[in-house]
């Protein structure tokens, strides 16, 4: 009975793993860059230097759009930080009664300033943000329906995390258990061992992952007790009131203080952003929330103030526990406030998971090759999730290498810049899967290995050619970003021109036994 | 710098842990252990990780170093594992120029299955 049990549990992570294994794989990726948001959108603008004090650059963002933007409905200000030196804002125009609804772009409502307020002219870019969007919202498909098939993942990630704990019999005996060069078993290995070196991470990301879109999922507890969704999130955050405006104008008070004020009522936490509703009215609020990166929960804080006198309309009220309890989860898996320590730490357990789903998507392959009827002749469902894999596992990275190529090589007054930045990536990444499709199946791990090694590789060097802050001005000036971003990039080129060498190698010599070229790419 | 710290205990703990192990210990001490021994390492093992937990704690704050404290498991588990790989592959290595010399004289080819020698 219960070695039915464990091997009813075993189908079960099998097949659930390999029906979303590719997605997860990708979900993998960006979520792990995604930790790197900030920092790879710093990298991808260049231009953007400027550092300055929180409370001085938002008072000049406010002069800066009082002078553009006097009759916007609200700005919208996140004031310069450690992990970002710019100061963002952005403006919801006046809507106007009957006017069409104009689609706008995203460059018509935002701008990024330096400390005193002057607009930093920067690439078009959606850097490291796009990215993170990538990882639960995807691309080229509608937002709603991304957001289910992720959640379908997800969910599908939890039964393979808890039915895979069930199958794997010896977590303690195996816990340092890898073989290399032993085929099946050595691929079995390395996915126990980064299945189990992380899983408190595995089993938080996932949780947390589902817990951040739960009232999207599991709609039901909001429609039995409020009429429409809408009621419910105005009464769990609300934003001030959207007070009209009555017309009447008024100066607003300086924002140094009110900063003051609230970073001393948050125990020295930092100002994460600052809104003004109604501008220049009597009924203008000032609303601030702490920034994330100084507790463990999403959602900071927030004080509101009105704008023409400065009086506090209300406080940081505490939140509920469910509340609380839903803030912190999603914190956890954001890990907006993690310092650089336990930002690594995440980033490293990322990468674990990410052999993980890659090595269980070949892990399939190489257990069901020995077994074909006729090795030279797969059958269509074999040949696909080979090829599928190879896509996935050296497609997506090398994609994302275009993706820092093209930010660096398409010329800056381009139409459409950010978007064609975007479809460089999918471009190379479908580029991978027709090679896959193509090429003879040894030969297409060894190329698409090597292409994304090669990719990885040349971003350093483009980026010396085309910008001028890179690795080497870097550790002369103290530019640590570049410095670190162009390690990070030869590492990923190393890392994958090592494993393209392994396929490559072995591919040379005659397979024996359960040997074949893939058990040696990830050992 | 605590994380630093905290690592280099998780490493201590878990090479404890390991070295416990009967199916390790002659990788990684070349020699069998006692049973008692063995306990004792054991248990050695399981207060570092617990030090550790218990540093993070103090110095990050119970929620932040607990969270902390799952990402020096995990890179602590991972040295150990990497350093146990390199003494096998070490070992092996050096078994593998002991035989060559016994048996021929020329030099051996360059990638030689490891674990082909030492099943002969």
């Amino acid at each position: 009975m219960k070695n039915g049990f464990r091997q009813s549990m075993a189908a079960l992570h099998t097949w659930t793993g390999l029906l979303f294994g590719w997605l997860l794989f990708a979900m993998f990726v960006t979520g792990t860059a995604a930790y790197f948001q900030e920092e790879i959108s710093r990298w991808m603008r260049p231009e953007v230097v400027a550092t300055a004090a929180p409370a001085p650059a938002t008072q000049a963002a406010i002069a800066w759009l009082q002078k553009t933007q006097p009759d916007a409905d609200s700005w919208f200000i996140t004031p310069p930080s450690a992990r970002n030196p710019a100061t963002e804002v952005f403006w919801q125009p006046r809507t106007v009664e009957g006017e069409q609804h104009a689609r706008r772009r995203r460059n018509d409502t935002s701008a990024t300033l330096d400390g005193i307020g002057r607009v930093v002219t920067t690439r078009e870019t959606r850097g490291g943000f796009f990215l993170y969007r990538f990882h639960f919202d995807l691309h080229y498909m509608p937002v709603l329906w991304a957001r289910y098939l992720v959640g379908a993942a997800a969910m599908f990630m939890l039964v393979a995390i808890l039915s895979g704990i069930i199958t794997h019999k010896k977590i303690f005996a195996d816990f340092f258990m890898l073989r290399f060069g032993k085929g099946q078993r050595s691929w079995l290995d390395v996915h126990n061992v980064t299945a189990v070196f992380a899983l408190p991470f595995y089993l938080m990301i996932t949780y947390t992952g589902l817990v951040t879109l739960a009232t999207l999922y599991m709609p039901w507890g909001i429609a039995a007790n409020y009429a429409s969704p809408e009621t419910f999130f105005a009464e769990v955050f609300p934003n001030g009131g959207e007070t009209q405006r009555t017309g009447t104008a008024a100066a607003m008070v300086p924002i140094g203080p009110l900063m003051a004020v609230a970073t001393r009522e948050w125990a020295g936490a930092a100002v994460g952003s600052v809104q003004i509703a109604n501008p220049n009215d009597v009924s203008a609020t000032i609303t601030l929330r702490r920034a994330a990166d100084t507790a463990i929960g999403a959602r900071g804080e927030s004080m509101v103030f009105a704008g023409a006198t400065g009086r506090m309309i209300r406080g940081g009220a505490p939140e509920g526990g469910a509340m609380a309890t839903q803030s912190v989860m999603i914190g956890l898996h954001a890990g907006r406030y993690a310092g650089w320590g336990l930002r690594w730490l995440y980033f490293l357990s990322g990468i674990g998971g990410t052999i993980m789903v890659g090595s269980g998507l070949v892990l399939w392959t190489v257990k069901r090759r020995a077994k074909l009827p006729d090795p030279t002749r797969p059958h269509f469902g074999f040949r696909l999730v080979e090829r599928l894999n190879i896509a996935a596992i050296a497609g997506l990275p090398a994609g994302i290498a275009a993706y820092f190529l093209a930010n660096r090589l398409l010329p800056t007054g381009m139409t459409a810049r950010a978007e064609w930045e975007i479809h460089s990536l999918f471009l190379t990444w479908a580029a991978v899967l027709l090679w896959a499709i193509a090429r003879p199946y040894r030969r297409a791990w060894i190329e698409s290995l090597a292409l994304a090694a090669g990719l990885f590789a040349s971003v350093p060097v483009v980026n010396a050619l085309t910008v001028s802050r890179n690795m080497l001005t870097g550790m002369m000036t103290g530019d640590w970003l570049f410095v670190a971003f162009d390690i990070a990039m030869l590492l990923f080129a190393l890392g994958f021109g090592w494993a393209a060498r392994k396929a490559s190698t072995v591919n040379a010599k005659p397979a024996r036994g359960m040997r074949t070229m893939q058990n040696m790419a990830a050992a | 710098m605590i994380h630093a710290l905290a690592i280099i205990v998780a490493v201590v703990g878990f090479a404890c842990l390991c070295a416990a192990m009967v199916r390790h210990q002659k990788d990684l001490l070349g020699h069998a252990l006692a049973v008692r021994s063995a306990r004792r390492l054991r248990i050695a093992g399981a207060l570092s990780l617990l030090f550790a937990l218990a540093v993070d704690m103090i110095v990050l704050g119970s929620g932040y170093g607990a969270v902390a404290w799952c990402g020096h498991l995990t890179a602590g588990a991972a040295l150990v594992l990497i350093g146990l790989n390199r003494k096998i592959a070490r070992d092996n290595r050096r078994i593998l120029r002991a035989n060559v010399r016994v048996s021929a004289p020329h030099r051996p080819p360059r990638r030689y299955d490891t674990d082909r020698t030492t099943q002969e």
